[in-house]
């Protein structure tokens, strides 16, 4: 799973960001640390559902060879802006169940205050801009496209 | 050419269709689809497109591309 970039070889960035199986949050952490990172921030976007219709599970459809590419992008540039020591992004493709993981973000820094801005510099890079599209299916038999993110923190 | 869409747009077209007219950049293929498919016209209006690998300006020529990918507006994470 790690690699060393070569855009900035002292910093390990993970190279498969797309993935067609569950997502364990905790098993991805243990990879993540470095001597030189006094912060880690994990963050883990689940899927929910609403007490106003009830949700059973989501389906994701992922343009994966642009994906791959686009998420990548992003984790080298946080590196670069944070001076990140490591950062890391896997993005559920198919069928993810309730409160399971659709999203991991990982970022380690010197301090917390990078790790928790480059986190969420990622996180809203991915939600607005890679080429992926989430079809939510209900309990009452629905299912539609979900809407696309138009929001800047959440 | 072929031309892949993705998520909502496959309610309105085909996931993968061969397009013979002669389009030389990604402003004309997005008049194209709109015509040959004018219920998608608000969605395909808010569209990028993409080989398989990059996204693509508007006035990318894309007269010899084999494959283009029309991309809805993103709802991951």
């Amino acid at each position: 799973m790690k690699t060393y970039s070569l855009s900035h070889p002292q910093a390990v960035v993970n190279n498969i960001h797309i993935s067609s199986v569950e997502l364990s949050p905790a098993d991805l952490l243990k990879d993540y640390h470095h001597p030189e990172a006094g912060a880690i921030v994990l963050f883990s976007g689940e899927v929910r559902t609403d007490t106003a219709k009830e949700v059973l599970y989501l389906d994701y459809e992922v343009h994966t060879s642009l994906a791959e590419n686009m998420i990548h992008e992003i984790l080298l540039e946080a590196v670069a802006k944070w001076n990140l020591k490591m950062a890391l992004c896997v993005h559920r493709s198919g069928k993810v169940e309730v409160s399971a993981a659709a999203v991991v973000v990982i970022t380690a820094a010197r301090h917390r205050k990078e790790a928790y801005e480059a986190n969420q510099y990622i996180i809203n890079k991915v939600k607005h801009e890679v080429p992926i599209w989430k079809r939510e299916y209900f309990a009452d038999g629905t299912n539609e496209w979900g809407h696309n993110c138009s929001c800047s923190t959440s | 050419m072929k031309v892949y869409v993705f998520a909502a747009l496959k309610d309105f077209m085909p996931s993968e269709s061969e397009l013979n007219t002669s389009i030389n950049n990604i402003e004309s293929l997005r008049e194209v689809l709109i015509l040959k498919y004018p219920a998608a016209r608000e969605i395909l209006n808010s569209c990028r497109f993409s080989t398989d690998k990059e996204i693509l300006s508007q006035q990318q020529d894309i007269t010899h591309y084999e494959n283009i990918f029309v991309i809805p507006p993103s709802s991951g994470g």
